[in-house]
């Protein structure tokens, strides 16, 4: 229990730094008019958001070659690349358990993102000045959180301990928010 | 400029006015009762105005800081009938703090000493004190038809018991959910019973008042034309002899049942008596063992509200099935798929459907079918096509669903979702088409609201809802859009958006002021959650004359945390709230 109750802080805290990553890297890509199409460079970059950790920018690597069909075509791009104002890159972020592909990112937005990353989570959120939404709870009707309530001191009624039994009913919720679906479903949706 | 257009609406209303008669004019004036056309025919001309103005027999003031007592007056001096809220909706869910306001004294002041023809009197989420009641009862005790004292507090059994003494042509007393001192003193029931007997309506469903069989079996016996009764926690079998002598009842709401785990005292409601015009039930407390209570009534029932019970997803199923005629059904969603697919089977003249949230405070579920998802949503939406009021806690819901509320559901004026985070998987994101379909389908929606989880509704999803809700009037959104953009993009659609309220979503205090400008028909914010500047300064973007823009901040103990701090701006004649406790900050105007 004592473990658990030590665990959940630190899930709850990933799972809105990464609901931040991508909120920004969306925000970023509009704002370049970034077309999923246009697959310039050649190489993916990947990059590990480790919490905290300045390695992060060391940890960049290129790793694949998503788009073999690229390399037919080495001239016409070199001929694009010097029209388009930055360099553009497939890039994909592995964090957690999770990971988020973006076939067409530019290269400052990048460097900036591994500066975000490598300047550690407190400043990060900071930057965004993003009220922390894991301890918003939808919130319930008051008619009905005191039905239940009394529901539960009734079903727990013949318990030999109903005082403690009524007291862990009105302690808050433990949430768990935010990241393992977003995850998951960013992943979804490049499908 | 200003003369030649002032000269022109005088011309305008002269002719206007030649053209109809007064008397004329006074007779059509009596059949226009909707409060819009009415807005409408005020705003013809200055005589109109006036006309409308004497012979306006209801005025609802949603919010109660928006005028004064004395302006009310001054305008609608013939008022029969009064509504007035004060406290936000986000009171009703415990975000408000007690001390926020909303007294009703200056108002019943007012109306005591002036609307002379005042008989019906609605008070909703307001502080009402025992000296208020004491003033409203000795001014207006021999008019009073109507008291609603609706989610309010501040008062005590012994004003209620003054009420009952004095105000003998009342025909509804209404306190559901309001909190109310001295609850054991039940004296003012029998002071109803003895002193009353045209009473129609008798409501304190939902409050801790205790009420003994005895008294209401006496009420009920002297006020004939008792047509609904609803009252707070009372043991059924206590009731039987109250039951047989209700002849006109028509809806019921509370009693209770034996606690779940006691020994089975064999007491069997198979053959408990309701009269036979109950077409309206909410037990308390019912349980598998006494849900047989309903199946002898079940086929006539038009109303049920099961909200408040402790059935299960199959119990729910068995109920249901007994059910064609129901009009309105209130569950939690306990009722999981599976019940939902029943009701859509049998309810077809369902037009209200309320799925509240259930228990799943610690992550589990209260019976294991007891969830909702598109599935459910969609057998609804095919099912009851006559549909026009319909709120939903969904735990997972996919574009598809959305769409088939938008194909199915062409009647629904209020539709409101609410995607649970309690799933660590939905099926699909974004829902941005969804909503667009949804939208694009229910043209007659005014109320709509959608909260949902961080990725289901993106800034483009906000540009269609901003879009496609040509009629809406009033709108929530919880966690929605991802960027400024998003709400920027909304602002420039929603032409008939009146009250809007965010919460979770992570506008700046610029965008929220830009969007607020924007809303041409906006006249009421809430906002909780959002992106806030050190000082508040960017909210004051939105600055302009008779706005009144209110910083709260729940939290007087210590630093009030981001998430709790809460926006309201609404227009106002009565210029800065002069109550203000220390939770509420008003930002403009300045004084």
């Amino acid at each position: 229990m004592a473990a658990e109750q030590q665990q959940q802080p630190a899930i709850v805290a990933g799972g809105s730094r990464f609901a931040v990553t991508c909120g920004l890297l969306r925000q970023y890509m509009k704002e370049q008019g970034g077309n999923g199409a246009r697959c310039l460079a050649p190489a993916a970059v990947a990059m590990g958001l480790v919490p905290g950790a300045d390695a992060a920018a060391e940890d960049r690597t290129t790793v694949l070659e998503l788009f073999p069909q690229q390399a037919g075509t080495l001239k016409d791009e070199q001929q694009r690349k010097r029209t388009e104002p930055g360099e553009r890159a497939p890039l994909t972020i592995f964090y957690g358990d999770k990971m988020v592909v973006f076939d067409d990112f530019p290269a400052e937005k990048a460097d900036e993102l591994m500066h975000l990353a490598g300047s550690g989570n407190a400043a990060a959120q900071n930057a965004l000045g993003q009220p922390n939404l894991t301890d918003m709870p939808i919130a319930r009707k008051a008619s009905l959180k005191r039905f239940l309530e009394k529901r539960k001191n009734r079903l727990t009624a013949g318990d030999p301990y109903p005082a403690a039994a009524s007291e862990s009913s009105t302690k808050p919720a433990v949430k768990e928010e935010g990241a393992p679906w977003l995850g998951a479903n960013s992943v979804l949706s490049l499908s | 400029m200003g003369g030649e257009a002032e000269d022109g609406e005088r011309r305008l209303g002269r002719v206007l006015s030649f053209g109809i008669p007064d008397t004329a004019l006074g007779l059509v004036m009596g059949y226009v009762e909707d409060p819009w056309d009415r807005d409408a025919i005020s705003l013809v001309c200055r005589h109109w105005c006036r006309v409308d103005a004497l012979s306006r027999k209801h005025v609802t003031v949603a919010m109660a800081y928006s005028t004064t007592p004395e302006r009310l007056f001054r305008r609608f001096p013939c008022l029969e009938s009064l509504k007035l809220k004060a406290k936000p909706r986000a009171a009703m869910f415990n975000l408000i703090s007690d001390d926020w306001g909303g007294s009703a004294s200056p108002w019943i002041q007012q109306l005591s000493a002036t609307f002379h023809f005042l008989k019906k009197l609605h008070l909703r989420r307001m502080i009402v004190s025992d000296d208020d009641i004491a003033v409203l009862v000795r001014a207006k005790a021999h008019m009073l038809v109507s008291l609603k004292l609706d989610r309010c507090s501040g008062f005590s059994t012994p004003s209620i018991a003054l009420v009952a003494r004095s105000c003998k042509k009342l025909e509804t007393l209404f306190l559901e959910e309001s909190a109310i001192a001295e609850s054991e003193n039940d004296e003012w029931i029998r002071e109803l019973a003895t002193n009353n007997s045209v009473l129609e309506t008798l409501n304190f469903f939902l409050t801790d008042l205790r009420a003994s069989p005895e008294y209401l079996t006496l009420l009920v016996r002297n006020c004939q034309r008792l047509k609904t009764l609803k009252i707070s926690e009372c043991f059924m079998p206590d009731l039987t002899n109250l039951f047989r002598t209700a002849q006109t009842l028509q809806e019921f709401a509370g009693g209770s049942f034996e606690e779940q785990d006691q020994p089975v005292v064999n007491r069997n409601y198979e053959n408990y008596y309701f009269p036979p015009s109950l077409h309206r039930l909410s037990l308390l407390y019912m349980g598998t063992k006494e849900m047989q209570i309903l199946f002898p009534y079940s086929a006539a029932l038009k109303k049920l509200d099961l909200q408040f019970t402790f059935l299960n997803t199959e119990d729910h199923c068995q109920i249901v099935q007994r059910c064609p005629n129901l009009e309105t059904l209130e569950v939690r969603d306990v009722i999981g798929d599976r019940g939902l697919q029943v009701v859509a089977q049998t309810c077809k003249k369902l037009q209200r459907l309320r799925v509240e949230r259930g228990d799943d405070d610690h992550g589990g579920l209260e019976d294991e079918q007891g969830r909702i998802s598109q599935v459910g949503v969609m057998s609804v939406a095919q099912g009851c096509p006559e549909l026009t009021y319909w709120a939903i806690h969904v735990s997972d819901i996919t574009n598809a669903a959305l769409e088939a509320v938008g194909t199915f559901s062409r009647n629904l004026n209020d539709f409101r979702l609410v995607l649970l985070d309690r799933e660590a998987h939905i099926t699909e994101l974004p829902l941005d088409n969804g909503v667009r379909a949804l939208l694009r389908g229910c043209t007659k929606l005014r109320r709509f609201a959608f909260y949902v989880r961080p990725g289901v509704l993106t800034d483009v999803g906000l540009g269609y809802v901003g879009e496609f809700s040509k009629s809406i009037r009033y709108m929530l959104l919880g966690n929605v859009g991802e960027s400024d953009h998003g709400i920027l993009q909304l602002s420039r659609g929603c032409p008939s958006l009146q009250k809007l309220e965010l919460r979770g979503c992570l506008f700046s205090e610029h965008a929220l002021a830009m969007a607020a400008l924007q809303l041409k028909s906006l006249r009421y914010l809430w906002v909780q959650g959002y992106r806030a500047s050190p000082t508040g300064a960017d909210l004051m973007a939105m600055v302009r004359p008779f706005w009144n823009i209110e910083f709260i901040a729940p939290d007087q103990d210590g630093p009030c945390p981001d998430f709790k701090k809460q926006i309201l701006a609404y227009y106002s004649l009565a210029g800065r709230r002069t109550d203000c406790p220390p939770s509420v900050i008003p930002l403009y105007p300045a004084f």
